[in-house]
């Protein structure tokens, strides 16, 4: 591995002996008898070893001569060669991308192109900026993972840490306490959880980091849904102890349902369980496998120990079976950003800025390329024209490219104002007054059917109806669902699974004006008439949804869409 | 170690922006929702490089038109004069409204009382809040980032504050994509952040690059200061400094501007920007550990302060 900067091991003497005390705890912890899993004999191969881009190749089903590295509760030498971090050619590396099985909707003879999860993501993103989000459940080691990531970036520095050290003191407790890095608010600290979405920031020679550290909580999972939707990357975190858990596959789901491009499956405290490969490739199958029935066609799994700091920013040598890439690694590489010429432009028109009798339209455009001489389309009118100049910050332009900010004139004067919708003549989106969304409730007075409410798409506020919620009589917080509305005006939207910020809208009490509701056009990656209730194929609860029975499943409009059950 | 500072300078997409053109057009984006949503914006300004590149970036957003926002200065009577004087010329410069809310009236009035400490930081509220109502002013845009402080690491970009300025953290809007949530009753109004993605660098990297003129007092320079709080202070009649503490004169900069009672100079040789940029790039304190004396007395400070309607 060649990393252009030296990290320290938590050198800063409160943070040792934080991690000091805490690894003694496990060892003796592990001394006792718990989480002695023995790892002899073949390691078998994860649930697929492609290379990220090429064919999903077969499951591998030994190794050859591999073992892992074994139990082992002796001090960790830090000086022992480091593992090879390319990959061996014919032996899959576990972190590699795995990308999931293959599964074909039953009654449907197309396979589903892994490309749908790559939506592009709202937002001017370049590729040294990443856009990232954290999930995972209580007391997996999230925050513990944050605290590294920040530390070893220098993200934190000295007053920050010092102001730490001090209110862990005042608690009573021996050792900085990680957690009040990232919990900023009083309440947080008072229960000791994260109840907010906290950004943070750092850099590394390579890239720039903007963290979501969403809080893993059931009842603040419309949290989650807020620093996801921006989110180009989505860490979900696992305990290697516990394996896959409920929360898991919620936070899977949610990322799955908001299209995060790529998602990255950390199997952490894998010091617990002696860095044995087994019950990694175990996780790191489930786990693919289930985000393949959510539509998720690549994961990335990684083996961490973020307390030892084991494969977050600097490779294990506990781990030689590690081929693949560290998380930092990762998260420094992945390939984000701006996209080719996949998608149709789109301009929402946020204000028109009047000048010496021209009209400026200002907006940010969300996709693909607008050319000066372009023919345009303004929605919902429909009415036809062209792009007579385009100005970049007071610069005049050939050409406005994804992200970017600009004023367009166009060569006719038409009405266009604030909610408008430009787009190419030949591409535009269908203005419609009926919208079929999936949605993530987010307050706490219920949605139901027959409610007034506000819809906020792109720059437009129209007044809407809710016709159907399906499966359900109401949404609760939190809750995952699928709705119909009737607009009073029509809206120019995209599916969301073409376009995140042409295809996302809110739902807004108009008495307080209250964000209630977080809608994406189209259909959700997953069976859409119960996800209500949190079924999949292979989940837990699916019998159980089976057993209540979906009314939506006898529905002509989805009927012949459920992915199979198993 | 690479100081982070040289990200960003090679991309190999051609479709990606730079990381300054994606945090410029993403605040673009935000100052014109606010054109198009609110009836009497305005842009609190005070001098300090955040509200400067604010303001910036406000003037490039509108061109090739004027700004349609007013500036308001919360005076806290004990600021810099280099700054008041960068404030003045500003306002004139672009023909700008500006409104000034004087905590020293506020005082002279006996609507405030001086705290017996000394900073006037906290008592910015009562005037800002005044000036707010009395102006009805709808949206506020402030030049807070998420990374200064922990509290702020959570305020939404549109952030809703009560009928008494109030910030509720347990009660935000939920914020997903850039759909911003700017509806209010009347007598409510929203606080705006478009720096929220910003970090410290990232300001000064765009100062650079955009060459945006500062107060002197950014850069370095030779000044009588006292040691007080643990930073280096100026003298005034706010209080120092006291018995047994001497002043003595050093070459020192400012990363924050604000009252002068409770903001520190560091030292610094950083004359020009690149250096400045270098220095902070290699700093070991966030700017407000390093510079504000009246955010160390307790961990929820900032919070306190947001809730009653401070910035």
């Amino acid at each position: 591995m060649t990393s252009a900067y030296n990290l320290p091991h938590l050198t800063v003497g409160a943070l040792m002996r934080h991690i000091v005390a805490e690894t003694a705890a496990r060892l003796s912890e592990r001394a006792t008898g718990h989480g002695t899993a023995t790892a002899t004999g073949r390691a078998p191969g994860p649930a697929a070893g492609a290379a990220p881009g090429h064919e999903p190749g077969p499951p591998s089903g030994g190794a050859p001569g591999h073992t892992p590295g074994g139990p082992s509760s002796d001090p960790p030498d830090r000086d022992r060669a480091r593992p090879r971090r390319q990959p061996v050619k014919g032996h899959p590396t576990p972190m590699a991308t795995t990308t999931a099985p293959h599964q074909t909707p039953a009654g449907d003879t197309e396979p589903r192109r892994p490309e749908r999860a790559a939506a592009h993501v709202p937002g001017a993103i370049g590729a040294d900026l990443l856009r990232w989000a954290t999930a995972g459940s209580v007391d997996d080691g999230k925050s513990t993972l944050v605290g590294r990531l920040l530390y070893d970036a220098k993200a934190v520095l000295a007053d920050q840490l010092k102001a730490v050290e001090r209110t862990s003191h005042d608690r009573g407790q021996h050792a900085p306490d990680l957690v009040l890095l990232t919990d900023g608010l009083r309440a947080e600290r008072e229960q000791g959880i994260t109840i907010d979405v906290a950004y943070r920031y750092f850099a590394t020679p390579r890239r720039r980091f903007i963290l979501a550290d969403t809080p893993g909580h059931v009842q603040y999972t419309r949290n989650m849904v807020t620093g996801a939707s921006t989110a180009e990357l989505a860490v979900v975190l696992v305990d290697a102890r516990n394996g896959v858990v409920e929360q898991t596959r919620r936070h899977a789901a949610v990322a799955a349902l908001l299209r995060v491009p790529h998602i990255v499956l950390a199997v952490n405290k894998m010091d617990l369980v002696d860095y044995a490969e087994p019950v990694f490739t175990a996780i790191a199958r489930e786990f693919t496998a289930h985000a393949g029935s959510l539509g998720v066609w690549e994961v990335t799994a990684i083996p961490i120990s973020a307390l030892v700091g084991d494969g977050v920013v600097t490779a294990s040598a506990r781990m030689p079976w590690c081929t693949g890439p560290t998380l930092l690694d990762h998260l420094e590489r992945v390939d984000v950003g701006g996209e080719p010429a996949a998608r149709p432009a789109r301009f929402p028109v946020q204000c028109v800025i009047r000048h010496d009798g021209a009209r400026h339209y200002g907006g940010q455009l969300t996709a693909e390329v607008l050319r000066v001489g372009d023919r345009v389309t303004v929605l919902p009118s429909g009415r036809t024209t062209t792009i007579s100049s385009i100005d970049l910050l007071g610069r005049a332009v050939g050409a406005a490219r994804a992200a970017q900010s600009v004023t367009l004139r166009l060569a006719d004067e038409l009405d266009v104002a604030r909610g408008d919708l430009i787009a190419p003549a030949h591409a535009g989106p269908v203005a419609t007054r009926d919208v079929e969304a999936a949605v993530c409730h987010l307050h706490d007075r219920p949605l139901r059917p027959g409610e007034q409410v506000l819809l906020r798409h792109t720059t437009r506020t129209v007044r809407a109806v809710v016709r159907e919620v399906y499966g359900t009589a109401e949404l609760g917080p939190n809750d995952i669902g699928r709705i119909v509305l009737r607009t009073a005006e029509p809206i120019a939207a995209d599916a969301y699974e073409d376009a995140r910020e042409t295809g996302s809208f809110l739902l807004i009490d108009p008495a307080d004006g209250a964000t209630r509701t977080a809608g994406m056009v189209g259909g959700a990656p997953w069976c859409p008439c119960c996800c209500r209730h949190w079924c999949w194929p292979g989940a837990g609860t699916a019998p159980a949804n089976r057993r209540r029975g979906c009314r939506a499943r006898s529905s002509r409009r989805w009927a012949g869409s459920c992915p199979p059950t198993r | 170690m690479t100081p982070p500072g040289s990200v960003g300078a090679d991309t190999d997409n051609p479709y990606a922006l730079a990381h300054l053109d994606a945090l410029e057009s993403e605040a673009m984006h935000i100052f014109r929702e606010v054109a198009g949503e609110f009836e009497r914006p305005v842009i609190l300004f005070s001098g300090g490089k955040d509200s400067i590149v604010m303001l910036h970036l406000a003037l490039k957003a509108f061109t090739p038109a004027p700004v349609p926002l007013a500036l308001l200065h919360v005076d806290t009577g004990h600021n810099f004069p280099e700054v008041i004087d960068y404030r003045d010329q500003v306002a004139q410069r672009h023909g700008l409204r500006l409104h000034v809310a004087s905590v020293q009236e506020f005082i002279d009035r006996g609507e405030l009382r001086e705290r017996p400490d000394g900073p006037r930081n906290p008592l910015q509220t009562v005037p800002l809040l005044d000036a707010i109502e009395k102006n009805r002013f709808d949206a506020v845009f402030g030049g807070g980032r998420r990374d200064e402080e922990k509290a702020r690491a959570k305020e939404r970009v549109f952030s809703l504050r009560d009928e008494f300025g109030g910030w509720d953290p347990r009660r935000q809007r939920p914020e997903p994509w850039q759909l911003y949530n700017g509806r209010h009753s009347p007598g409510e109004h929203v606080r705006v952040f478009p720096l929220s993605n910003w970090t410290e660098l990232d300001v000064w990297q765009y100062i650079e690059r955009e060459e945006i003129d500062l107060p002197a007092i950014y850069y370095a320079h030779e000044r009588e200061v006292f040691s007080g709080s643990g930073m280096w202070l100026t003298p005034g009649q706010w209080g120092g400094p006291r018995e047994g503490e001497r002043t003595e004169r050093r070459l020192v900069r400012y990363r924050t501007v604000g009252d002068m009672s409770c903001t520190g100079a560091v030292d610094s040789q950083a004359a020009t920007i690149s250096q400045v940029i270098e220095e902070i790039a290699a700093s070991r304190l966030t700017e407000r550990g390093a510079t504000r004396a009246d955010e160390k007395v307790s961990e929820a400070a900032m919070e306190d302060r947001k809730r009653e309607g401070y910035f």
